[in-house]
């Protein structure tokens, strides 16, 4: 039985707002790298300071961003 | 960080092995010729012997009680089983010395070819197999001893016990082993911290 998983709905909010990873990249100051991992579900925990400074550039909520599957 | 120190105990502990496995050589050699050739007058068998006399011994208001010695007993001429049972008194005590010393020489030069030297699960990997080789080397060795002492005491001395004490090698070697199965352990819990700790965004 698969685990139930945190999933980050990065990839449909980008989408959304017509971002691209790198210039979310700039907004929050964190390295592409990392928010690729992020984006692929293999971060192991996210920081609230993270999480705050992704919902400010995306301009959504933690909820929008985090969904359990 | 730097490995120099490493480096250096690895040289000082490979130095060590190669002179341990000289010399384990030439103890099998000594015991073949104890099984094989006869030696008068050289390598004798160390036997642990006990009530032996005391008198005279003690200061004036003192007992000198339960005296115990060690004594050399060289068999007369050629004897295969002397010789088998002396292999059995030195060489698993002797055997899980090196293997310990040549797992902590091969952990030693992974952890400087590594990324983080000592804290790696290579080391967590090396530790634990140099837990279980002191733990189990050491209680084998002591019974195998204990028991080959019991059958050459009673071949080549007139008085013999049927239980000979292990020497304390044995809880220092068992001491050890479950000092390095608990660093071991630590490190491989301080690795899975340090990897969500890196793993966190």
């Amino acid at each position: 039985m698969a685990e139930p998983v945190i999933r980050v709905r990065l990839d449909e909010l980008l989408k959304e707002r017509g971002m691209t990873l790198t210039e979310l990249s700039h907004r929050v100051e964190i390295t592409v790298v990392n928010l690729s991992i992020l984006k692929n579900g293999h971060a192991k925990a996210v920081r609230f300071s993270t999480l705050a400074r992704l919902c400010e550039a995306l301009g959504c909520q933690p909820g929008d961003l985090l969904t359990y599957e | 960080m730097s490995t120099r120190w490493i480096l250096r105990l690895e040289v000082v502990l490979s130095v060590a092995l190669t002179l341990s496995v000289l010399g384990t050589v030439a103890a099998l050699i000594g015991n073949f010729v104890i099984a094989f050739v006869g030696n008068a007058h050289g390598i004798g068998i160390p036997l642990q012997v006990f009530d032996v006399p005391s008198t005279g011994m003690a200061a004036g208001g003192a007992v000198v009680e339960d005296v115990s010695a060690e004594v050399t007993v060289r068999p007369q001429g050629a004897s295969p089983a002397a010789g088998l049972l002396y292999l059995l008194m030195w060489a698993p005590g002797t055997v899980t010395g090196l293997l310990a010393l040549f797992t902590v020489v091969r952990a030693l030069g992974r952890a400087r070819s590594g990324d983080r030297a000592l804290f790696s699960t290579v080391t967590a990997g090396h530790l634990r197999r140099l837990g279980w080789i002191l733990i189990a080397g050491s209680i084998v060795s002591a019974v195998l001893d204990s028991a080959a002492q019991v059958m050459l005491a009673s071949m080549l001395l007139t008085e013999s016990r049927p239980f000979y004490p292990p020497s304390g090698e044995v809880v220092g070697g068992v001491v050890a082993g479950l000092v390095a199965l608990g660093v071991s352990e630590i490190v491989r819990r301080g690795l899975v911290l340090l990897e969500e700790v890196e793993a966190t965004i």
